[in-house]
C-alpha cells in the first residue's frame, strides 16, 4: 500500500465526486478530497497502475513529505 | 542542610577588617561587572574517585570523623523528591552516582579537603536558565535588520484588520510578546495541540506579525494583524503532504489575506512543479489570498552548489522567497531558479534574523528563507491595509513595484528587495 495523492484535469472538476467514486471502487481507499480537484488516499501497486491511466488523472504521485532542519539548526 | 545560594551576592564579615577584604571587595566588583549572579551555591560536592572507596565507607566517613548528619537518596526511593526535608542534614549522598552533596561551614570543607584521599571537593554550581533576553548580533537600537532594511519601520500601515496565516510548527500562543493579540491557531498534526515545542513557527509567525522586545527592538513587520496560525510540521519538523493542504484551505476558507509557507521539499534538477499544491495555490488565490512560499535552503553556493526552488515554493501560483544577508549579498545556502517553472520572485532578510522562540528561550537569532518568507507575507499585510479591496494579482503587482533592484541575478533574487509601502 502507498499513500498516492492525485489530481484530477481540470475539465473533470465538476465531476470530481463520481470520478472519487468510482476510484474507490477500483480499489482507492480515499483520505481526503479537496474541492480543488486533488484526492489523497492509499492503494495497492496494480491499483496504482491501473488509474494512473483514467482520462480523468493528470497526476498521480506517492505523498511527498516535508521536513524542515531540527531546532539546534543554524539554518532553517 | 543549608539551602543553596541562588541569585544573589552575598558581603562577607571579613569584607570590612582588612586589606584582604579590600582586595576582595575590589575582585568582586570586577566580577559583578561581568556577572551579576553567583557562580556557586555555597555548597560543596564530594566526588569519590572511581574504585578507591565504597559509598558506605563515605558514609560511615562523614558521620563518623567529620561528625556530619547525613542522609542518603535512598530516603526517597518510596517518596518524592524534597529539598526540605534535607534541612536537618549535612550531606546528602546520591548512592548510585559516588556523590556527596555537603553543606557546611567553608572551614569544614577545608579540613576535609585536608584530611582525606581518594576524592575530590569542587563547589556547586548555580545553574541558570538562558538570560530571557539573550544578546543579538544585530546591535542596533530600535529595530532589526530585516525591519529597517524593508522600511517597514517607517511604514505608516501596520497590517490592521488584515488576517495573515503562518502555516508552520505551531505558535507559542503565551509568548508574552503577543498578549492581546488576536490569535486563532489551528493544528492540522494528528495528536498534537498548536502548542509549538520546535520553534520555527513561533519565529516565522514573530517576523511576520510580531512587534517589538521589552527593549523596544522591533522584529515584526505587519504588528497588528490577525494571526492564523497552522500547525502542519510536527513538533519533529515534519509534515504530510495533506496537513498542508488542509493549512491552506483552512486559511482560504477564513478569509487569510496572505499565506506564509515557510517550508518545502527538495527538487531536482529539471523536476516540474507538483500539480496537487499547484492546484490547491490557485484554489487559494482564487478565495483572495496571496501565498509565498521558502524558496528552500538546499543550496552551498561557498561551494558551487546550486539547488533549484523548493516544492512548493516552485509553483507558478505561489511567490517564491530567496534570503539576502545584512549586506545584501544572496545567503550562502539560498535556492536558485534553475528549473523553468521554479523561479525566484523575490528576496528578503534572511540571514542572522532576530525573532520571538517559544519561552522560556523567548527569541533567537537564526538564518534561512524560512525567516525570508514572512518579511514578504508581512509586507503583504501591509499592501492589504493600504488597498483593502485588492486582489492577490494587484497586491503581487505592488510587491514587485515597490521591490528595490539589486546588482544580483534575477534567477537568485528575482525582481529584488521587498520594501514596505
Amino acid at each position: 500500500m502507498r499513500q498516492i495523492v492525485i489530481t484530477i484535469s481540470e475539465i473533470y472538476l465538476d465531476r470530481l465526486s463520481v470520478v472519487a467514486q468510482q476510484l474507490h471502487q477500483e480499489g482507492l481507499i480515499i483520505t481526503h478530497l479537496y474541492e480543488f480537484g486533488v484526492i489523497i488516499g492509499v492503494a495497492e501497486d496494480n491499483t496504482i497502475s491501473r488509474i494512473r491511466n483514467h482520462k480523468e488523472v493528470a497526476s498521480l504521485v506517492e505523498e511527498k513529505q516535508v521536513d524542515i532542519p531540527p531546532p539546534g539548526k543554524e539554518i532553517q | 542542610m543549608q539551602p543553596p545560594k541562588l541569585g544573589r551576592q552575598t558581603f562577607l564579615k571579613d569584607n570590612i577588617v582588612s586589606a584582604a577584604s579590600l582586595e576582595k571587595f575590589i575582585r568582586d566588583i570586577y566580577d559583578k561587572e561581568a556577572d551579576d549572579n553567583p557562580r556557586y551555591t555555597g555548597r560543596y560536592f564530594l566526588i569519590l574517585d572511581k574504585n578507591s572507596k565504597e559509598i558506605l565507607e563515605v558514609i560511615h566517613l562523614l558521620e563518623k570523623r567529620w561528625k556530619l548528619s547525613v542522609a542518603t537518596t535512598a530516603d526517597f526511593i518510596s517518596a518524592p523528591w524534597d529539598e526540605n526535608k534535607l534541612k536537618d542534614a549535612d550531606a546528602l549522598v546520591f548512592n548510585e552516582l559516588g556523590i556527596a552533596l555537603v553543606g557546611v561551614e567553608e572551614e569544614k570543607v577545608e579540613q576535609m579537603e585536608l584530611s582525606g584521599t581518594g576524592f575530590l571537593i569542587v563547589p556547586e554550581k548555580v545553574v541558570y536558565i538562558p538570560d530571557e533576553l539573550p544578546t543579538d548580533n544585530d546591535n542596533s537600537n530600535g529595530a532589526t535588520w530585516g525591519i529597517r532594511i524593508t522600511e517597514a519601520l517607517h511604514s505608516s500601515y501596520t497590517g490592521t484588520g488584515v488576517k495573515v496565516a503562518v502555516l508552520d510548527t505551531g505558535f507559542d500562543i503565551d509568548h508574552p510578546d503577543f498578549k492581546g493579540r488576536e490569535i486563532i491557531p489551528m493544528s492540522f498534526v494528528p495528536d498534537e495541540a498548536i502548542d509549538d515545542l520546535h520553534g520555527h513557527g513561533t519565529h516565522c509567525i514573530g517576523i511576520a506579525c510580531g512587534s517589538a522586545d521589552p527593549q523596544g527592538k522591533r522584529y515584526g513587520v505587519a504588528t497588528h494583524a490577525h494571526i492564523y496560525a497552522g500547525k502542519v510540521l510536527s513538533n519533529q519538523g515534519s509534515g504530510a503532504q495533506s496537513w498542508i493542504l488542509n493549512g491552506m484551505t483552512w486559511a482560504a476558507n477564513n478569509g487569510c489575506k496572505v499565506l506564509s509557507m515557510s517550508l518545502g521539499s527538495r527538487v531536482s534538477e529539471g523536476e516540474s512543479y507538483d500539480m496537487a499544491y499547484e492546484r490547491a495555490a490557485r484554489f487559494v488565490l482564487s478565495k483572495g489570498t496571496l501565498i509565498v512560499a521558502a524558496a528552500g535552503n538546499d543550496s552551498r553556493r561557498s561551494k558551487n552548489r546550486f539547488s533549484p526552488v523548493a516544492s512548493p515554493a516552485d509553483c507558478p501560483s505561489i511567490l517564491a522567497v530567496a534570503a539576502i544577508d545584512s549586506d545584501l549579498q544572496v545567503g550562502d545556502f539560498s535556492n536558485r531558479a534553475v528549473n523553468p517553472s521554479g523561479l525566484v520572485d523575490m528576496a528578503a532578510p534572511g540571514v542572522e534574523v532576530y525573532s520571538s522562540w517559544p519561552m522560556p528561550a523567548r527569541y533567537r537569532t537564526i538564518s534561512g528563507t524560512s525567516m525570508a518568507t514572512p518579511h514578504v507575507a508581512g509586507i503583504a499585510a501591509l499592501l492589504f491595509e493600504k488597498f483593502p479591496n485588492a486582489t492577490p494579482a494587484m497586491i503581487e503587482s505592488e510587491l514587485r513595484k515597490n521591490a528595490l533592484p539589486l546588482p544580483l541575478p534575477a534567477e537568485d533574487v528575482g525582481i529584488g528587495l521587498s520594501i514596505a509601502p
